[in-house]
């Protein structure tokens, strides 16, 4: 049985229409694939996670694809990040992985690591992907995902409040200018809005940070962290006088955002992020009469920016598919058929193939995300290895112990000892 | 018991006493009032509209709207509610027939019948009572697992067959040590196996105790989330209470109003329940000591 | 213990046997049974077992034995593991996350079980009084408790304790300044001892049937002695309502100890805000089903088990002494 998975109103239409459309061709040829025909498909399952506008055009693209393979029915699933990684990581015990399923680059080790992905060399055509996406598909020395699009960290913010405010930021500004403009721009404000966010407790920002002095979050090898905890005192404290002077959205405020975020709740100003963001957070914010802009995150060393291109989403297949060449048939589909890449668009990022690059219809925001990293494109560096298997949970360590720093629970010093010890845990039960 | 309370109220005899019992009725009708606010408030908040419901604390909305429950009929990832309240139907119902079969027999045997071991294995239901579920839960993890039974509902309904909620093994055994022995005796001397007396003299005794312990296992199959959230990953085997979790981890935030509408919904069959059968639930609980 | 948690119930239990039809008198006794009819009933006694049997063997005593193995693994739901001793319980004991664990749960034990109880109690006496709509009161204060535990309530709840909620709009009437529960570590945890406060109708409803058995003639002699309504609370209806008091007393803490849903719902695994509501069974889970270290998790089950075990042997102890047992009627 097939589930479309998007209720909307245009679906049964859809629906009817790539129907008769399968009826229509197995008529005329009869199928006799290899494996699967009209008469007695195969089915396999692809599954993502993202919102209802996300799930309307990826079920067009899907159509299309059952519409072009007779014989292969595709069984679509989709929910919000959390829910999604809940349900993966449930599969992943159960090995009972879609045969298609969207990877992010932080779980990547932890199901490749464990032989959950099939290698995707022969099955996937890879002669397509821009110099350089390719590299952080690799586990072991496999391949076993492949970029779907990518991204970068940037700074993300209000145009229109900073510009009021009159703060411009010069290229290589510091982390000091950055955090002097946060509190210029939060005065010019109402209550309940600020100039920027607290960024200390994403460990994605504090790898940045790290790769600005030279250095990296995890080891080479993967097994431990490759920084002191005076280190992570300095970072935790970075933003400890913006939160004394109220620049930044108390704790007690920003905990109760989830899973919202204070662009969309019109009460930010800036923050950084990883620049294909720009595209959920832009149409809110426009409806809020406002307008966002990117630019290159603060620095420690205006030379290294300690950016680097990271895949926004991954595409692997399941270890344990029956049905390895169809899987692979639907990968190549969804990046590189000019068709699909119409539908599809730049909702999950400007995507990683030159044909899909050539098809995509670049709108507004998607071309500033492309202005931005063709503006940074000089300061990106080689990406780390794929992070540890642990990560997912140490980077939910990272923003909990945090937040005891930011509720006045734990100092500095304490969480970062806590940090260490549930890290290290993590990173050990993990080996 | 209920004899006592629904006897009519001797005329009032002097006007002190009625101005006490107004006095008395009022003070209890505003504990009430704060006891079932936030119940009056949900059903507030699914008709006001998104930008005010959290902050808006009247039970009365300034302007109704309907949207809600139509946003919240529609469901989520495109599968419609009316599915979420089948799958927790369906769990609920495989729930309460198995529950009342395995109990019944099990609190049989155990009140009627005499067999070696059976102090230990009563000492053993009674434990059971006191016992924290979480020590079990891994290891059943992993055998539902190494069967592939995971993402079905054999696991969130097998031990209702298997009689291991001790709680209705021993409402059982309460009704039946009200029905005299004589009765079963009685029927011995007729001729009459153990089978007999229990499907076709005792069993009937016992139609209140299965309609409470059947009212209890659905409200409780109904309102179970741990199982669901242990087993269950593909949405369209989720019971409500899942839905209601993914609902407030993806759409919950920016429409809040359809969220408060699909609690309130999932909430309308517990309470319908309740109304229709309060007598048994109020008695059933009095009698065995069950907690709701 | 058999002796006594049931000893509400058999009295309770007999009172519900007026619902039975009437029975046609009985032949008198049959004592003497003969051995065929025995063997038939333990044969048929073990038939009708043999569920239960099946149920406890494969899902309740092997899991355990099974558990308690797994505590001394460092056993990892994809990895596997190994025998590691008693590495697992020596590392419980310098896990921060563990002490905080510990110290939510026995809070809200120790202040919800209480309060939720000195609240039934209070509106089950209020109820047992002989007026006009008592079976609406009664009803309608125990329809909480059976969707308190439920998802819907606990979505409620944020909502109505959130910055600027109802909590935080009237408590701000009284000069508050902390904002919603929700958001504030230091009072968060009240949230899900309200939630339990709220359920209190459960418990309510048991002191009633209790209360009802209290023999009317003793509150009569003592009127006749000119004795207080505390006097008469003190020396009769506590003494008589023990037993159902200590029933709902062990219940009630035994059933906090594993307080999941609406904690999970609230505060997610991370019981936020910082680990404010970070309970025990939640921290099992999240060891067990998202870090997937069920070696260690198992360990924790454990130490709640014994520490379960250990709260019901001291209420046991301390009720020989207090609990008193009206014309013992155990057969």
């Amino acid at each position: 049985m097939i589930r479309h998975s998007s209720g909307f109103r245009r679906r049964s239409l859809l629906a009817g229409a790539s129907g008769a459309a399968v009826m229509a061709a197995a008529a005329a040829c009869g199928g006799d694939g290899p494996a699967g025909t009209a008469d007695d498909p195969i089915e396999i399952s692809f599954e993502w996670w993202g919102d209802g506008a996300r799930a309307e055009i990826t079920q067009q693209a899907v159509d299309l694809f059952e519409e072009k393979n007779v014989g292969v029915k595709v069984r679509t699933n989709f929910a919000d990040f959390p829910t999604y990684w809940e349900s993966m990581t449930t599969r992943m015990a159960a090995k009972d992985l879609p045969d298609v399923l969207n990877m992010d680059y932080s779980r990547l080790l932890q199901f490749g690591g464990n032989g959950l992905l099939l290698p995707l060399e022969g099955v996937v055509d890879t002669s397509d992907f821009i110099e350089g996406f390719l590299d952080t598909g690799h586990v072991n020395g496999e391949l076993v995902a492949v970029p779907i699009a990518g991204n970068t960290l940037g700074l993300i913010h209000r145009d229109d409040w900073w510009g009021d405010a009159g703060v411009t930021l010069e290229a290589g500004y510091t982390w000091e200018d950055y955090h002097r403009s946060i509190a210029t721009v939060s005065a010019t404000l109402d209550e309940g809005k600020w100039g920027g966010g607290d960024y200390a407790g994403q460990y994605h920002f504090m790898e940045l940070w790290l790769r600005q002095q030279g250095g990296s979050f995890y080891t080479e090898d993967g097994k431990a962290l490759n920084f002191d905890q005076d280190t992570l005192v300095a970072w935790w404290s970075m933003t400890q006088d913006l939160q004394a002077a109220g620049d930044v959205p108390p704790i007690d405020v920003s905990s109760q955002w989830a899973p919202e975020n204070g662009f969309v709740l019109d009460a930010v100003g800036a923050d950084l992020g990883w620049d294909n963001f720009l595209a959920w957070y832009s149409p809110t914010v426009a409806e809020n009469g406002g307008t966002l802009a990117l630019a290159a995150p603060p620095t420690l060393d205006p030379t290294n920016l300690g950016l680097y291109l990271k895949p926004s989403m991954q595409l692997c297949v399941s270890a344990t598919t029956k049905y390895p060449e169809q899987s692979g048939k639907l990968i190549d589909f969804l990046l590189t058929d000019p068709e699909a890449i119409a539908i599809l668009g730049t909702n999950r990022g400007v995507p990683a193939t030159n044909v899909g690059r050539d098809n995509v219809e670049i709108d507004a925001i998607a071309q500033q995300v492309l202005d931005y990293e063709a503006s940074v494109e000089q300061y990106l560096t080689a990406p780390p290895p794929p992070p540890p298997a642990a990560t997912g949970g140490i980077e939910v360590k990272f923003g909990e112990i945090y937040e005891q720093v930011l509720f006045g629970e734990l100092a500095p010093d304490a969480a970062a000892a806590t940090f260490f010890t549930e890290a290290e845990t993590l990173l050990a039960a993990e080996q | 018991m209920s004899a006592e309370l629904t006897a009519p109220l001797a005329p009032s005899k002097r006007p002190a006493t009625r101005v006490r019992s107004l006095v008395w009725h009022l003070s209890m009708l505003a504990v009430l009032a704060v006891v079932l606010y936030p119940l009056l408030w949900v059903v507030a908040a699914s008709l006001k509209g998104n930008a005010d419901i959290i902050t808006d604390t009247a039970l009365w909305p300034q302007q109704v709207t309907w949207e809600h429950f139509a946003g919240a009929f529609e469901g989520l990832a495109g599968i419609p509610l009316w599915r979420f309240f089948w799958n927790s139907f369906l769990i609920a119902a495989l729930s309460v027939i198995g529950t009342v079969a395995s109990s019944a027999i099990t609190a049989y045997a155990l009140a009627r019948l005499k067999f070696p071991g059976r102090t230990l294995m009563l000492g053993i239901v009674i434990a059971t009572l006191l016992l924290p579920g979480q020590v079990m839960l891994i290891p059943q993890y992993l055998i539902f697992s190494e069967l592939g039974l995971t993402n079905t509902y054999v696991p969130l309904v097998i031990g209702k067959f298997l009689a291991l909620d001790a709680f209705f093994v021993f409402l059982f055994m309460q009704f039946l040590r009200g029905i005299p022995r004589e009765l079963d005796q009685a029927a011995t001397i007729d001729g009459a196996g153990h089978f007999r007396i229990f499907f076709s003299i005792l069993l009937p005794l016992l139609r209140p105790a299965i309609v409470t312990s059947s009212i209890f296992t659905f409200i409780w199959s109904w309102n179970d989330f741990m199982g669901p959230l242990i087993y269950l990953y593909d949405m369209e085997k989720f019971p409500l209470p899942r839905l209601l979790q993914s609902y407030a981890n993806s759409e919950g935030v920016a429409n809040y109003g359809g969220m408060m509408a699909m609690t309130l919904l999932s909430l309308v069959p517990v309470v319908l329940f309740f109304l229709v059968f309060q007598k048994f639930l109020i008695k059933g609980i009095a009698t065995s000591g069950v907690k709701g | 213990m058999s002796a006594s948690s049931p000893t509400t119930a058999p009295s309770l239990g007999r009172a519900g046997a007026a619902d039975a039809p009437p029975q046609r008198p009985s032949r008198g006794a049959a004592k003497r049974r003969s051995s065929a009819v025995r063997g038939g009933e333990r044969l048929v006694g073990y038939t009708f077992m043999v569920p239960w049997l099946i149920g406890t063997a494969v899902l309740t005593i092997g899991p355990m034995a099974w558990s308690l193995y797994l505590s001394f693994t460092d056993y990892h739901l994809i990895r596997g593991g190994s025998w590691v001793g008693a590495a697992n319980y020596t590392a419980i004991f310098s896990d921060p996350m563990f002490a905080r664990a510990v110290k939510v749960t026995v809070v809200y034990v120790l202040v919800a079980v209480p309060v939720k109880l000195v609240a039934s109690l209070l509106v089950a006496m209020l109820l047992s009084q002989q007026r006009r709509g008592m079976g609406f009161y009664r009803a309608a204060f125990y329809m909480p408790s059976l969707i308190a535990m439920s998802v819907g309530v606990a979505l409620i709840w944020k909502a109505l304790f959130s910055n600027d909620g109802a909590q935080d709009r009237l408590m701000s009437a009284f000069g508050w300044e902390g904002g919603g529960f929700l958001g504030n570590p230091s009072v968060s945890i009240l949230m899900l001892v309200l939630l339990a406060v709220w359920s209190f109708g459960a418990p309510m409803v048991i002191f009633l049937a209790g209360l009802m058995q209290v023999p009317q003639e003793l509150y009569e002699a003592a009127d006749v002695d000119g004795a207080s309504k505390w006097k008469k609370f003190v020396h009769i209806t506590l003494p008589m309502l023990s037993p159902v008091i200590f029933f709902n007393v062990l219940m009630e803490t035994v059933g906090a100890f594993q307080l999941f849903g609406p904690a999970y719902i609230i505060g997610g695994e991370a019981g936020t805000p910082a680990w404010s509501t970070l309970f025990y069974t939640v921290r099992i889970y999240t060891l067990a089903f998202t870090d997937f270290r069920m070696g260690y998790a198992s360990a924790y089950a454990w130490l709640l088990v014994v520490a379960v075990g250990i709260v019901t042997v001291i209420m046991f102890r301390a009720a020989r002494g207090l609990v008193f047992y009206a014309g013992e009627d155990q057969r």
